[in-house]
């Protein structure tokens, strides 16, 4: 165990070193001297680095040194969270939807992939009901149209896929009759 | 006192002036509470219209949407981890974990009182001073000063939100990194937007506006929030809060109180400096409200004290924004040089002589501040009775709406989707960072103080022509700097007591 925790820890430092060493590097993109201020363009950044670098050695210094400590509570949160059971795929579609979503609102604007998305998230959350998922998405759909879109004339994208293009306009007119 | 009258019936004296009063009374309200428009964006949009206005109304608009829609921001952040407006985030760490604990009402009822309190206080201190505050802040306080007291801020601010010391600091300096992403602030030369690894480089033209934090705040706080309650939906672990309305005793009230004066008089010092303004106040705040406390390791899980902070320091800061505004011409911040340009659009120059010249735009101004602060109290006790209930709803049903506000929010700042991938991006590297127990505060905070830091450094150093030592005769400058300094050599040695203890409580 105690190895375990002191891999953890030199992996969080490694991290922290890593980016550190990778932002170093590429202050020298910019490490040209401005005539009226003697530190450059790089000083202050250098001197955060340096300090991020040294926060995370003297924090790995400190939880060696304390490794026990950590092993008992490690050991209770382990007992506490033995019986949790989370599917993968359901834990991927958390984190990965939203970007899935993003990636397709260029090409497909908005307007199209929206509601797709907000059904796609609520059945990842463990919501079957149909009628729930209907309402639900066309609510939070509709709600947030005539908000941002009517009332507030957000300019959300429209997407860039000629069919979408025009479908995404037609929308925005529909909910902007009258105004 | 006889002004404050005049100005209290020439807001109340015809129904006109009460209409646009009481407009942007609700609108601050309901613009600071939609995450994805803010009180700049109201403001935005009822510029043009105050052309065909009256001087008066027009400053008198802009000041009572500046009062409601600092507070607005405080609902979401305790019922949804979703910050109205970066003012709003200290509220965030305490308010939400009540939620969490079924304490919703509790504090939502003590941000509208010490929202309230904080305001009215700093207008009656602005109706008092302005003209005194002024000239001593202004001519006080120079770029030495400020550097200072962001650095002040920087050293009280490292224990919040964070396990440990270590990762305290981490996360602000992890802030003060984001924040060099961009042009420096002395040459406007470009940082960090030009990449080379290994021989292959790549560039980008958005970096080089730099990271907004808009986007990080709706990411660090909102979308690792989602991610967080929809795995402990799938983990089965998560627990429904209750929408429970029950207000603040008196003696709730009454344990708070120095925790709210200390955050009127930060706040209100923190409004007054141009530039600084209403997010410091409430870090500022929230800050010592941790350092005095004598059960610290209790903030970040549920504590009243941590909303009173926050809450209270930066409506405080709402009046005080006003003096350096009207008496010298200078806005501290985005809805204060709006209103500079209302002055511009009626051919009017604020400055000292505009007590003099337009005492009746100053004080229907000021008596419409001081009511705004008034009906806040009870137009959010409303409010505390009924959008706690929006807690009611299924999380699972919120999630995606709460998603979608969010990347509105971040997509509406600059019409760039590449801010919403940022924000996506910040929501995972907050589930993460949460999780081995860094502070998204103290990101959000490096990230914020980090531009404003280094520019003041800069400045400083041109004008002390790089001699450090002589912060040492600038008695301010020199005070904050060695509180700070204090500061974090306390902190350290704390630290290091309290793992010894452990240590020695195990063997």
């Amino acid at each position: 165990m105690t190895n375990r925790i002191r891999h953890n820890q030199f992996i969080e430092w490694a991290i922290w070193v890593s980016l550190t060493v990778l932002l170093w590097v590429q202050t020298s993109s910019f490490s040209e001297p401005i005539a009226e201020f003697k530190f450059g363009a790089d000083g202050w950044p250098k001197v955060i680095l340096a300090s991020l670098a040294f926060g995370a050695t003297a924090q790995l210094i400190l939880n060696v040194m304390t490794t026990k400590a950590d092993q008992n509570t490690d050991a209770i949160q382990q007992a506490g969270s033995s019986n949790i059971s989370t599917n993968r795929w359901q834990q991927f579609g958390i984190f990965i939807l939203p970007f899935i979503y993003l990636w397709f609102m260029y090409r497909m604007g908005f307007f199209f992939i929206t509601p797709i998305f907000i059904l796609a998230y609520l059945w990842i959350l463990e919501v079957r009901k149909w009628t729930y998922l209907l309402c639900v998405s066309l609510g939070v759909y509709f709600f947030i149209l005539f908000v941002f879109v009517r009332l507030f004339y957000v300019a959300m994208p429209v997407g860039t896929w000629p069919i979408f293009y025009d479908f995404s306009n037609w929308i925005i007119t529909i909910i902007r009759i009258g105004v | 006192m006889s002004d404050f009258l005049l100005g209290t019936a020439a807001l109340f004296g015809d129904w006109h002036t009460i209409f646009i009063f009481t407009s942007a009374l609700i609108g601050g309200m309901l613009f600071g509470a939609i995450p994805g428009v803010n009180m700049l964006t109201l403001g935005a949009v009822m510029l043009p219209f105050t052309i065909s206005m009256q001087p008066q109304h027009a400053v008198m608009l802009f000041a009572v949407i500046y009062c409601a829609g600092v507070f607005g921001g405080a609902i979401t952040a305790i019922l949804f981890n979703i910050p109205g407006a970066p003012e709003n985030a200290p509220t965030c760490f305490d308010g939400y974990a009540m939620t969490q604990k079924g304490q919703a009402g509790k504090a939502i009822g003590a941000a509208v009182v010490f929202s309230a309190l904080g305001g009215v206080a700093s207008a009656v201190t602005m109706m008092a001073a302005t003209p005194l505050i002024a000239k001593w802040a202004v001519t006080a306080f120079g770029p030495p000063e400020i550097f200072a007291l962001i650095f002040f801020g920087l050293a009280v601010s490292a224990s919040v939100g964070a396990k440990t010391l270590w990762k305290g600091w981490m996360s602000i300096f992890l802030g003060l990194v984001i924040a060099t992403i961009g042009t420096d602030p002395v040459g406007g030369i470009p940082r960090f937007n030009e990449w080379s690894l290994f021989g292959a480089s790549t560039s980008s033209y958005y970096l080089s506006a730099g990271i907004h934090f808009i986007p990080v705040i709706l990411g660090f706080f909102a979308v690792s929030e989602v991610f967080t309650q929809a795995q402990n939906i799938a983990d089965g672990t998560r627990e429904r809060p209750q929408a429970n309305i029950k207000l603040p005793s008196f003696v709730e009230f009454w344990s708070v109180r120095f925790t709210a004066l200390r955050s009127m008089v930060l706040g209100f010092f923190a409004g007054v400096l141009p530039g600084i303004g209403a997010t410091l106040a409430a870090f500022l705040g929230y800050s010592q409200a941790v350092r005095w406390s004598k059960t610290p390791e209790k903030y970040g899980t549920g504590e009243l004290d941590g909303v009173v902070a926050s809450e209270t320091a930066n409506n405080a800061a709402t009046g005080a924004a006003m003096i350096p505004l009207l008496a010298l011409g200078l806005p501290g911040g985005a809805l204060t040089a709006m209103m500079l340009g209302i002055f511009q659009i009626h051919g009017m120059e604020p400055g000292p002589l505009i007590f003099i010249n337009s005492s009746e735009l100053v004080w229907i101004t000021f008596a419409a501040m001081f009511w705004a602060n008034v009906a806040i109290l009870f137009l959010g006790w409303l409010q505390t009775k009924t959008v706690v209930h929006i807690l009611r709803v299924p999380f699972r049903w919120l999630a995606p709406g709460i998603l979608l506000l969010a990347v509105i929010g971040a997509f509406a700042l600059r019409n760039l989707l590449i801010d919403v991938w940022v924000m996506f991006l910040a929501g995972i590297a907050g589930y993460l960072l949460r999780r081995t127990g860094y502070s998204a505060a103290g990101i959000v905070l490096g990230l914020i103080l980090g531009k404003l830091g280094e520019s003041a450094f800069a400045k400083t150093m041109q004008m002390l022509d790089y001699e450090a030592t002589q912060f040492l005769d600038r008695p301010i400058a020199a005070f904050l700097l060695l509180a700070g300094v204090a500061t974090i050599i306390s902190g350290i040695i704390r630290e290091i007591r309290a793992q010894r203890g452990t240590r020695m409580l195990i063997d």
